[in-house]
C-alpha cells in the first residue's frame, strides 16, 4: 500500500500552526455583523414572572432583545443524533422557566459587545424561585418538578417527568438469583464518576447571515453540521432548504459539540433584525451553558465462583442529566452494552437505572460517552473481587473477557425497548493480546503484589480493560463525492466533521489510495450542508471507519469512470485496459490521466466525472484496550506521581500511526485528567468551577510517561482494515489509577476523582 | 468585566501619587493585570506605574531591592538571585502558571494585595523583608500583612536582609502543577534565628511563632525539625475551600513543613 | 485614546478603550493568530511577544502596549516556520488553536534556555500554554526535533 498505513501530516497543519484565520471568529466582518450576548438565570431552578427589557432597549446601539414571549414554543433536543432523536424534545430557545443557573432568559443584539454587556445589566426580570433538585439521587419523587410541562419523546424512553425522570434503561438475561447462589465470591459497591468539561480550547460560536439568495447561512464550530441544519430548521419552523450549515476549522469538540448551542440564537436574530449576527461563549459560559459528562452513580454486585469465572454481574445506576436531556438514554445505554459486553462468561446479568433531570448544567456527549463512566464502575468491581479472591486481576481478566470469534450476552437479551438484538459474534478482538503486550511493557509480573516501599513512598500498580464501538450500527451513514480536474487531480467532498483530529487527511489518505496518486492529489472540502453530502458528523468513534467506506465506495466509482472514459478515449474495449494511477493503457495504447482529465472538460466526449458513495453498517466493531498504571505514593501527604502509564490498543488497521498516536496520547491524558484532576463542582446549583482557574486540565507537566501500543488487526468491514481508536483511550485510565493506589496504599476510592486528600482521609477511616 | 475610564502613564512616583491622589476612585496598576480584571470593577483613573523604572533586582548592602514592577520571572531567573536564599525564589514561582504568566506578575502587587493563594508571599514572610512606601515609608512584611492599608499608597520596592547568608526553603503540595497550591510553606535561617511560614491554609501565610521559638532554642536536627513541624501545625488555624479540606491541611502540614525545614539542614 | 505599537515591525496605531487589552487590539488590527481560550490568563493560546518575552496579551492592557514591539506569529519569520514544522511533523497540531501561542512560546524559550534545554525545563517554561488534544507528549517530541537541528 501506497499512502494507507503512512504517517502523512494533517494538510491543514502548518497554516493553522502558523496562525490561519480559518476558525468561525476569524471568518466574519466584526463591524457589520451584530453581537450577540445571552442573560442567563442566577437561580437554579425559577419561573420567569415578568421581565421588563425597556431600558435595554433604549440604550443606544442596541438593536433588539428577545424574550421567551418573542421566540417559537417548539420544544426540541440540542442533541445531535440521527433522526428521530432518542433524546426527549425538553428545551426551547427561551423558556418561561429556567432550570439551572446559566438556563437563557433573553437574547441581546447589540452593535457591539460592549453595548450588549450594558444592555444586558438593564434587564429587569422578577423570578418565582423553587426549590432545586440538586442531588440525583433525590430526584425521583422531589417535591419540585422540573419539566412540569412534559417532555416529547421521539423514542419511548421510560420518560416519567412527574418524577423527574428522563429516560429509563433495562438490560437482563437469565436467572440472577440462580447465578449468584453458584457463586462463591461476591462484591457489592456503589461507585461515582463526577461530571467532567471538555474544555475544547475553542468554546462554542456561530455566526449567521443571509446570502443573496436569501437563505440563512450559519457557519458554526460544530461537530454535527447535518443534524445542525435539521435541528435548526424545526426549531425556526424553516425549511431545510433555506439552511446552509457550514463548518470551518474548529478548535476541538471532544462530543461538547455534538449540539446546538450558539446557533439557535444567531438564527433567530440574524432571522428577525435581517442583520448577521455572531455569538461566541465565553469560557464561562462554556463551563455553565452547555453541557459536561453526565455523572453517575453505579452499584454494581459481581460474583464469580471459585475457578473466578464471573457468572453474575447486578447493576443498578443513576445518570444525572440535568436540565435538559441531551443524549440521555443513549450515554446510559452505553454504559451497559458496550460495558457488560467485555465479560461473556457470565450466565446472568441484569441492569436497570433512570435518567434523572436535576437543576444542574446540563450532560451530554463527551469522549467516551457513557462507557466511560461505566468501565470505571465495572472495572473496579472486578478489581475488587480479584483482590477478594486474591487473585491477579490481569488472571480474572483472562478468565473472563469475550475473546475473538466470541458473542456476548447483551445482544441475547430484550432490551427495555423491546428490541430484539442479534446475536453477533466479535469477530475481530486482539484483547488477550492486549493484555499480554501491556503486562510486558509496565512489568506487570515483577510489580504487582510486591509494592515498593522507599521511605514514605510506596509504588504500586493497576490495570483496567476497556472496548467502545466504531460508529452506531445501522443508523450512522456517511457519503462521499469525488470529482476529477483538469490537471488529473480530484476535489473530494464529505460532510465528514474535522475537529481538528485531522480524519480530512486521513480520508484523502484512502481516496488516494483507491486511486492510485499520491496524496497531493486529493483536495479536500467537507462540512458544508450545500455542498458536501451527508453525514452523521464525528462521534460514536466513527469518522474513519464509516465515511472511510463511503470514500472507498465513492473513489471506486470514479475510478471505474476514468478505467471507462479512458478506454474510450484509446479506442478499447475497457476491460482491455488498466488503470494503475497514472494513465490508462491497453498495450503500446495509453492516455495519462492529466490528459484524459482535460480532455474530459475541453475537447472530446466532454463530461465531468464524479463519483459517489454513501455507506451504512449493520456492525460496529469495538476496538479493545488493556491499560496499566503505575503510581508512587507519598504516605504522609497522599501526594502521588502516575509513574507510568501503557495502554496496548486493538483498533484494527492504522490507516495513519502518527494521527492515530496522537489521538491515543491525547485521549489517555483526558483520561487522567478525569481519574485525577478534573471536578465539575457544584455548591447549592451553583457551578463553583465556572473558569480554568478552577477546573484543572492537566498541564504539561502533570503527564506521566506514556507508552502506546498497537496491536494490530484487519477487520474486514473496516476500510483497509481499519476500526477506531478515538473514544476508548480515555476510559481505562480512572480505574487502573484507582487500583493501583489501592494496590499501593490500601486505599480503595470509589469517588472520582482521586486525590491526595482522599487517599489521607481513607486512611483515617473516611468514605471515599 | 473591567473598566477604566481614563489611563495615565506617569513619569516620576511623585507624579503617581499626585494623579492617584486627584481622584477617589483612581487605583495603581503596579502588577499584571491578571487579578484585576477577574472583578467586575470601575477604575475611574488608572495610573501605571510602568514606566517609573521599579522592575530593578539591585544587591545592596547585606541586602537586596526588589522593585515593585520586578516580575517573577525576573526574579526567578536573575543571576544574582539565584544564589541567595538557597535559590528558593525559583523554588517559590516554578509552578505559577507559565512563563508567559510570570513575565506579567510582580513580586510587589502579590505582596500588596496579600494574596492568601500565593506562594511568593509564604515565601517573602518566611525571609527578613521589609515593604517599602512612598516617601520611605518601611514596614516589615508580617506586619503589613496584619495592619489595614493606607487609601492612597504606592509600593516602591522589597527590600530584603541577608539575601547571601540566610538559608531558605519552600515547598507545596498541589494537586496539578498549573494550580493553586493546597499548602505551601517556607521557612529560613540566618545567625541561627529561624522562620517558619505556612500558607494557604487558605487564608493568607502566617507564621508558627511558637515553632520557631523552638527551633531559636533548640537548633535543627532531623528530630527537632519533626517536633517544630506537628508545634507549627498544631498552632496554626486551617480551614476549608474548594480545593482542600481543613482536615486534610491539618493532616498534612507537618509533613510539609517537616520537608521544608530538613531542606535547610 | 489613541496608541501606536510596533508590530511585527511595523508601526500601527489604533483607537482603543483604556480597558482594552492587547488580545481585542490585536485581532481588530487583523491579527486573527492570537485567540482567546478562556477569561483568566490560564489558558496561553494568547500568548505574543512584547520586546521578545511572552507574555499573556488577554492581560495586557494596550494602553500599556503604546510605544512598545509586539510580535504575533504572522511576524514571527522563518524560525517560527521551523517550530510549526518541527510540530506538525510529529502530528500534534490537531486543532491548532494553542498551536499559535506555543510557537511563540517556544521561541521565547529558546533564546532563554537554549537549545540544550532539558526535558523538565521545557515543560515547566511551556507549562502555561495548555493543549487538550495532543496530550502534550508529542509536542515534546517535536521541540526537541526543533532543538536538535
Amino acid at each position: 500500500m501506497k499512502v494507507i498505513g503512512k504517517s502523512y501530516d494533517k494538510k491543514d497543519g502548518i497554516r493553522l500552526a502558523m496562525g490561519a484565520p480559518a476558525y468561525t471568529e476569524d471568518l466574519y466582518d466584526t463591524k457589520s455583523y451584530l453581537t450577540v450576548k445571552l442573560l442567563r438565570s442566577p437561580h437554579p431552578f425559577a419561573r420567569i414572572v415578568s421581565i421588563d427589557t425597556s431600558e435595554a432597549l433604549a440604550l443606544e446601539g442596541v438593536v433588539a432583545v428577545y424574550t421567551h414571549h418573542d421566540v417559537p414554543k417548539t420544544q426540541y433536543t440540542r442533541a445531535g443524533q440521527n433522526f428521530p432523536e432518542p433524546s426527549n424534545y425538553d428545551k426551547r430557545m427561551l423558556d418561561e422557566y429556567v432550570r439551572y443557573v446559566g438556563d437563557e432568559v433573553a437574547i441581546i443584539a447589540a452593535e457591539t459587545e460592549r453595548i450588549a454587556d450594558e444592555a444586558m445589566k438593564l434587564i429587569k426580570v422578577e423570578y418565582e424561585v423553587f426549590e432545586p433538585v440538586i442531588d440525583a439521587e433525590k430526584a425521583i419523587g422531589h417535591p419540585s418538578i422540573i419539566h412540569p410541562e412534559g417532555v416529547i419523546e421521539n423514542i419511548p424512553s421510560g420518560a416519567d417527568v412527574e418524577n423527574n425522570i428522563a429516560a429509563t434503561y433495562v438490560l437482563a438475561y437469565g436467572n440472577l438469583e440462580e447465578a449468584f447462589s453458584k457463586c462463591t465470591h461476591v462484591v457489592e459497591h456503589k461507585y461515582y464518576t463526577q461530571a467532567q468539561a471538555h474544555v475544547m480550547m475553542e468554546t462554542h460560536r456561530s455566526n449567521a447571515h443571509l446570502d443573496h439568495n436569501d437563505r440563512l447561512v450559519v457557519t458554526t464550530s460544530t461537530q454535527v453540521p447535518f443534524h445542525a441544519r435539521r435541528i435548526l430548521a424545526h426549531a425556526l419552523d424553516l425549511p431545510v432548504s433555506k439552511i446552509r450549515v457550514i463548518k470551518p476549522r474548529i478548535g476541538g469538540g471532544f462530543g461538547g459539540k455534538q449540539a446546538l448551542h450558539t446557533e439557535f440564537y444567531t438564527a433567530f436574530v440574524t432571522l428577525k433584525t435581517g442583520r448577521p449576527s455572531m455569538l461566541t461563549y465565553t469560557r464561562k459560559e462554556a463551563f455553565e451553558s452547555t453541557y459536561t459528562r453526565h455523572p453517575m452513580v453505579f452499584t454494581y454486585k459481581v460474583g464469580a465462583d471459585d475457578a473466578g469465572i464471573i457468572r453474575a454481574i447486578k447493576v443498578n445506576g443513576i445518570s444525572d442529566t440535568g436540565a435538559y436531556g441531551e443524549h440521555a438514554r443513549t450515554v446510559f445505554s452505553a454504559a451497559c452494552l458496550k460495558v457488560l459486553s467485555m465479560y461473556n462468561k457470565m450466565e446472568a446479568f441484569d441492569f436497570e437505572g433512570n435518567v434523572v433531570y436535576t437543576n444542574r448544567t446540563p450532560g451530554g456527549a463527551l469522549r467516551g460517552y457513557g462507557t466511560t463512566q461505566g468501565v470505571f464502575a465495572i472495572e473496579s468491581a472486578i478489581n475488587e473481587l480479584a483482590h477478594q479472591m486474591a487473585m491477579d486481576p490481569c488472571r480474572i481478566r483472562e478468565l473472563n473477557h469475550t475473546a475473538e470469534g466470541e458473542t456476548h450476552l447483551v445482544y441475547r437479551a430484550f432490551g427495555s425497548d423491546g428490541i430484539k438484538k442479534p446475536l453477533k459474534l466479535i469477530e475481530n478482538n486482539k484483547m488477550s493480546t492486549c493484555i499480554e503486550h501491556g503486562k510486558k511493557l509496565i512489568g506487570w509480573e515483577e510489580k504487582y503484589g510486591k509494592p515498593q516501599v522507599n521511605g514514605n513512598k510506596v509504588r504500586g500498580v493497576g490495570m483496567a480493560l476497556s472496548m467502545q464501538g466504531s460508529g452506531i450500527p445501522s443508523i450512522d451513514m456517511g457519503a462521499a463525492i469525488i470529482k476529477l480536474n483538469e490537471d488529473g487531480s480530484f476535489n473530494l467532498m464529505m460532510g465528514a466533521t474535522d475537529l481538528g483530529t485531522g480524519s480530512d487527511t486521513v480520508l484523502a489518505q484512502i481516496a488516494a489510495e483507491v486511486l492510485s496518486v499520491p496524496l497531493e492529489k486529493i483536495s479536500v472540502h467537507s462540512s458544508d450542508t450545500d455542498v458536501t453530502p451527508f453525514d452523521v458528523g464525528a462521534y460514536a468513534s466513527s469518522t474513519t471507519y464509516i465515511t472511510g467506506t463511503a470514500v472507498i465506495n465513492a473513489a471506486e466509482d470514479i475510478r471505474s469512470q476514468i478505467l471507462n472514459e479512458g478506454a474510450a478515449m484509446i479506442e478499447e474495449a475497457p476491460e482491455q485496459c488498466e488503470y494503475d494511477g497514472e494513465r490508462v493503457f491497453c498495450g503500446e495504447k495509453s492516455i495519462n490521466l492529466a490528459d484524459l482529465a482535460m480532455k474530459l472538460l475541453y475537447v472530446k466526449n466532454q463530461k465531468q466525472l464524479v463519483g459517489h458513495g454513501s455507506h451504512v453498517t449493520e456492525k460496529s466493531p469495538p476496538p479493545f484496550l488493556a491499560g496499566f498504571a503505575e503510581v508512587e505514593v507519598d504516605m504522609d501527604t497522599g501526594e502521588f506521581d502516575i509513574i507510568n502509564y501503557v495502554a496496548s490498543v486493538d483498533g484494527g488497521a492504522i490507516l495513519n500511526p502518527k494521527l492515530a498516536l496522537i489521538q491515543m496520547e491525547g485521549g489517555l491524558v483526558q483520561g487522567i485528567g478525569m481519574a485525577v484532576f478534573e471536578d465539575v463542582k457544584f455548591i447549592d446549583g451553583k457551578l463553583k468551577t465556572n473558569s480554568l482557574l478552577e477546573y484543572k486540565i492537566p498541564t504539561r507537566s502533570d503527564v506521566p510517561k506514556i507508552t502506546v501500543d498497537f496491536v494490530e488487526s484487519y477487520e474486514p468491514s473496516g476500510p483497509f482494515g481499519g476500526k477506531s481508536v478515538g473514544e476508548v483511550c480515555i476510559n481505562t485510565p480512572s480505574p487502573a489509577i484507582a487500583d493501583a493506589i489501592f494496590n499501593a496504599t490500601g486505599v480503595r476510592i470509589r469517588k472520582l476523582p482521586v486525590t491526595p486528600e482522599k487517599i489521607i482521609l481513607g486512611k483515617l477511616g473516611h468514605d471515599v | 468585566m473591567l473598566t477604566i475610564r481614563e489611563y495615565a502613564r506617569p513619569q516620576t512616583m511623585d507624579e503617581a501619587m499626585t494623579l492617584l491622589k486627584s481622584n477617589k476612585k483612581s487605583q495603581v496598576l503596579g502588577g499584571g493585570m491578571l487579578m484585576l480584571k477577574l472583578g467586575d470593577k470601575t477604575i475611574d483613573l488608572a495610573v501605571d506605574l510602568v514606566d517609573l523604572g521599579l522592575d530593578y533586582i539591585k544587591p545592596i548592602e547585606n541586602a537586596v531591592e526588589i522593585g515593585a514592577m520586578a516580575t517573577f520571572h525576573s526574579i526567578e531567573t536573575d543571576p544574582y538571585l539565584k544564589n541567595c536564599f538557597s535559590g528558593m525564589w525559583s523554588d517559590a514561582m516554578k509552578y505559577i502558571v507559565g512563563v508567559q504568566f510570570r513575565n506579567l506578575a510582580t513580586l510587589g502587587a502579590t505582596a500588596y494585595s496579600k494574596y492568601a493563594f500565593s506562594d511568593p508571599n509564604t515565601a517573602l514572610l518566611a525571609l527578613d523583608a521589609e515593604l517599602v512606601m512612598y516617601g520611605d515609608r518601611r514596614m516589615a512584611f508580617d506586619e503589613f500583612l496584619a495592619k489595614r492599608k493606607r487609601r492612597f499608597d504606592i509600593l516602591e520596592k522589597i527590600v530584603i536582609k541577608n539575601p547571601e547568608t540566610t538559608k531558605a526553603a519552600f515547598d507545596s503540595i498541589r494537586r496539578s502543577k498549573g494550580d493553586f497550591a493546597v499548602l505551601n510553606a517556607a521557612a529560613s535561617v540566618c545567625d541561627g534565628k529561624y522562620r517558619i511560614s505556612v500558607g494557604i491554609r487558605p487564608r493568607v501565610a502566617k507564621l508558627a511563632v511558637g515553632a520557631m521559638a523552638y527551633l531559636n532554642e533548640n537548633g535543627l536536627t532531623p528530630e527537632t525539625a519533626k517536633t517544630a513541624a506537628k508545634m507549627a501545625a498544631d498552632e496554626l488555624d486551617f480551614a476549608t475551600n474548594l480545593r482542600a479540606s481543613g482536615e486534610y491541611r491539618k493532616a498534612v502540614a507537618p509533613a510539609l513543613i517537616e520537608r521544608v525545614l530538613l531542606k535547610l539542614l | 485614546m489613541n496608541i501606536t505599537l510596533t508590530v511585527n515591525g511595523k508601526k500601527r496605531t489604533a483607537e482603543i478603550s483604556p480597558d482594552d487589552f492587547l488580545l481585542e487590539t490585536l485581532r481588530s488590527l487583523g491579527f486573527k493568530s492570537v485567540k482567546r481560550g478562556c477569561d483568566t490568563g490560564s489558558c496561553g493560546l494568547c500568548t505574543v511577544l512584547v520586546e521578545g518575552k511572552p507574555v499573556l496579551s488577554c492581560s495586557y492592557l494596550s494602553a500599556r502596549a503604546d510605544g512598545h514591539e509586539v510580535t504575533t506569529i504572522e511576524g514571527a519569520g522563518e524560525e517560527a516556520k521551523k517550530v510549526a514544522s518541527a510540530l506538525v511533523g510529529e502530528g500534534v497540531e490537531q486543532c491548532g488553536f494553542c498551536s499559535p501561542g506555543l510557537v511563540l512560546s517556544i521561541l521565547g524559550m529558546k533564546k532563554e534556555l537554549g537549545s540544550s534545554a532539558t526535558d523538565d525545563q521545557i515543560k515547566n517554561y511551556l507549562n502555561g500554554n495548555l493543549c487538550r488534544c495532543t496530550g502534550y507528549e508529542g509536542q515534546l517530541r517535536g521541540i526537541r526535533q526543533y532543538l536538535e537541528v
